[in-house]
């Protein structure tokens, strides 16, 4: 039994398939040549795991570095801290390099995701904050993990045209004075540390019968909650905000476009935070990573990136460097080293902690 | 009547079709072709909607590697979570709603009262949307209602205080997301508006029937299988928004979406975002369902009237 339309079949299926043939080809020719062209790239491609738009992947970096060692970067973003332990874990060292936190560093040196590294390979290892490299998070049975490039506080923030006096304490965000002027960074791993600050609460380990409330609180004083340097800097710019939490490199970015913009580490505290680069355990291009971890705690590199304001740059870890700017770049990037000691830092944390501090702020918010 | 008398079935005044085709032969191609036509696009949804569907499903019922309730439970029995869905199921309902009703008459406007130049250079501008990035749009909407910003400048010629906003309220919120919805609630509605048959709405007035009768036993029959489409799309669309309540709708807007991506911005436990993401999904299809059940019935409804 043949069909009428027989004869016409057989043309019509090769028309058909001929140009679904030719794209799948194509297809498959340029997956081809994207595998080629990374492992083609063999020794000279470094993969670096980052945030978008932090430093490392600014236009002129790339081109510095091919300079210094002929290699070119490609970069891997991440979305999270978890996202970052989860993506060089899985995988299988096509990352090179990844800048986890203080607060998630141990879980990837306990997967076994990163390299040990060797301080004698590390150009600037010696020029680092001593408090910073001497910290027992980055390191596990006594060898080094991580190699703190930058750090930070998240604190209060005010517009001095608003205030008469200058607001040096936590209460700012609570008092009611400032209803629906406020805002506040939607990280549960901000807001709740600075709320036991403000409670006078161990900061690592608060009670949460004591600080959901206090969140509440908070919450029902706030205009927004931020989740990016974007919004918060449109929610200023526009005077929708007064005085809030931010962190102290995106409000360093923002100062410069708002006059009277202050930030401030109030007498209570501010949460810190330390950024690390560290080198995946399977990476096939362990030299060029080190190379990347001295270029990127480098005076030359470092200058270029806190010089514009712009570039949002958090403090450097590396001493020597920090010393050599002058006090106005040092109060924009809060890199006051006697600021150092009342920061308390983002440690690592027990999940289940981790969780109730979420659940607490997301009841908060729904309320 | 002069048209019906003058114009062929299914050709307008203008002479282009609304709808009817001349029936021609079809031709069927064989099984290898069909095969052919169907793969990629197979091959596609399995690669990119199926299987992440499953990997999501394994995810959301484990929890310490072994198989569990406990997430769902979790979600389901925590009051901030329901109360975060049970109003994240309500705003999209609402903004759908309104999308459509908004949609609907513009779409059936630009497929029977406006020409053919000004009618493509209309569906092109309801395209852009389309091909802009969201986040553009969100912050091209804030510009538009900020405080002191151009419509607040216009409101306060009538009144209102310039330096007030909706900003930062749900209301913006909500209004973004119409606006977002609107396209594709136009688009579905164009082609339904462009299905229903001149000669049938022809007939109907020829027959006596009032504009209200037109629209419920003739135009809303032959238009909700696109309505539910539509619905749809605009439904399911809206209720995984998370960018629009977070960077619009202030401190009281948040919906399920945002405690989705905080939880998994934590990085605390997954599978419990996977879950809730799961519980949201499965709720809106079951709105979606029961939504497009009423419809349809209403459709049943109108055909057996007529």
């Amino acid at each position: 039994m043949s069909s009428p339309h027989a004869a016409h079949r057989a043309p019509y299926i090769r028309r058909f398939l001929a140009p679904v043939t030719a794209i799948l080809t194509a297809l498959a020719l340029a997956l081809t040549g994207c595998s080629l062209s990374s492992s083609g790239g063999g020794d000279k491609v470094l993969t670096v795991a980052i945030w978008k738009g932090y430093g490392a992947d600014l236009p002129w970096v790339a081109q510095d570095f091919k300079a210094k060692t002929g290699a070119t970067l490609r970069f891997q973003y991440i979305d999270s801290e978890d996202n970052l332990i989860q993506l060089m874990s899985k995988a299988d060292g096509s990352i090179d390099v990844g800048l986890p936190n203080l607060q998630y560093i141990g879980r990837g040196i306990d997967q076994g995701v990163f390299l040990p590294l060797d301080t004698g390979r590390l150009d600037n290892y010696n020029d680092l904050y001593k408090r910073f490299s001497g910290l027992g998070e980055i390191r596990s049975a006594g060898k080094l993990y991580g190699l703190p490039w930058t750090w930070g506080s998240t604190g209060l923030f005010y517009n001095a045209k608003d205030f008469p006096t200058a607001q040096t304490s936590l209460n700012a965000l609570w008092d009611p004075a400032n209803k629906g002027k406020v805002a506040v960074i939607d990280d549960a791993n901000v807001v709740v540390p600075i709320t036991a600050l403000r409670l006078g609460l161990d900061p690592q380990n608060p009670d949460m019968s004591k600080i959901r409330p206090a969140l509440a609180q908070l919450k029902s004083n706030a205009k927004t909650i931020y989740s990016s340097g974007t919004d918060l800097a449109k929610a200023i710019s526009t005077g929708t905000v007064d005085v809030g939490i931010g962190n102290s490199d995106e409000v360093g970015g923002i100062e410069g476009d708002t006059p009277g913009l202050t930030y401030t580490i109030a007498h209570e505290g501010a949460v810190g935070w330390i950024d690390n680069w560290a080198i995946s355990a399977k990476s096939k291009h362990q030299d060029l990573a080190y190379q990347w971890l001295n270029y990127m705690t480098s005076s030359d590199f470092l200058n270029k990136y806190v010089g514009p304001p712009a570039n949002q740059a958090p403090a450097p870890a590396n001493e020597t460097v920090a010393k050599q700017f002058n006090q106005s770049i040092l109060d924009r990037l809060q890199a006051n080293p006697d600021k150092i000691d009342s920061l308390v830092l983002q440690l690592p944390e027990p999940a289940d902690r981790l969780q109730a501090w979420n659940d607490a702020w997301q009841e908060a918010k729904a309320s | 009547m002069t048209d019906l008398m003058t114009s062929p079935p299914g050709l307008r005044p203008d002479g282009t079709t609304a709808g009817t085709v001349p029936r021609t032969r079809r031709y069927r191609p064989g099984a290898a072709a069909t095969t052919a036509m169907l793969a990629p696009g197979t091959v596609v949804l399995l690669l990119f909607a199926a299987a992440p569907m499953v990997a999501l499903l394994v995810t959301g019922f484990s929890h310490d590697s072994a198989f569990t309730f406990a997430n769902f439970s979790k979600v389901l029995h925590t009051a901030v979570y329901m109360r975060l869905l049970v109003r994240t199921l309500v705003v999209a309902l609402i903004v759908t709603v309104v999308s459509l009703a908004v949609a609907w008459p513009a779409a059936w406007a630009l497929a029977r009262y406006v020409g053919p130049r000004p009618r493509q250079l209309i569906l092109v501008l309801v395209i852009v949307p389309y091909v802009t990035s969201q986040l553009l749009l969100i912050y091209g909407f804030i510009t538009l209602i900020q405080s002191d910003g151009p419509l607040m400048k216009v409101l306060s010629l009538v009144g209102l205080d310039a330096h007030s906003s909706i900003m930062y309220t749900p209301a913006a919120a909500v209004l973004m997301m119409i606006y977002e919805s609107i396209p594709t609630g136009i688009l579905v509605m164009y082609s339904a508006a462009t299905q229903v048959d001149d000669s049938v709405l022809e007939a109907a007035r020829a027959l006596g029937a009032g504009r209200a009768f037109v629209l419920t036993r003739v135009v809303w029959p032959l238009s909700v299988n696109m309505l539910v489409i539509g619905f749809a799309l605009t439904y399911v669309q809206t209720v995984g928004a998370f960018a629009e309540p977070g960077i619009l709708g202030g401190p009281s807007g948040q919906l399920l979406g945002n405690a989705i991506e905080a939880q998994l911005h934590s990085g605390t436990d997954r599978p419990f975002a996977i879950a809730m993401a799961l519980v949201l999904l499965l709720c809106s299809l079951v709105v979606v369902g029961l939504v497009s059940l009423v419809l349809r019935r209403t459709q049943g409804d109108g055909r057996s009237r007529r």
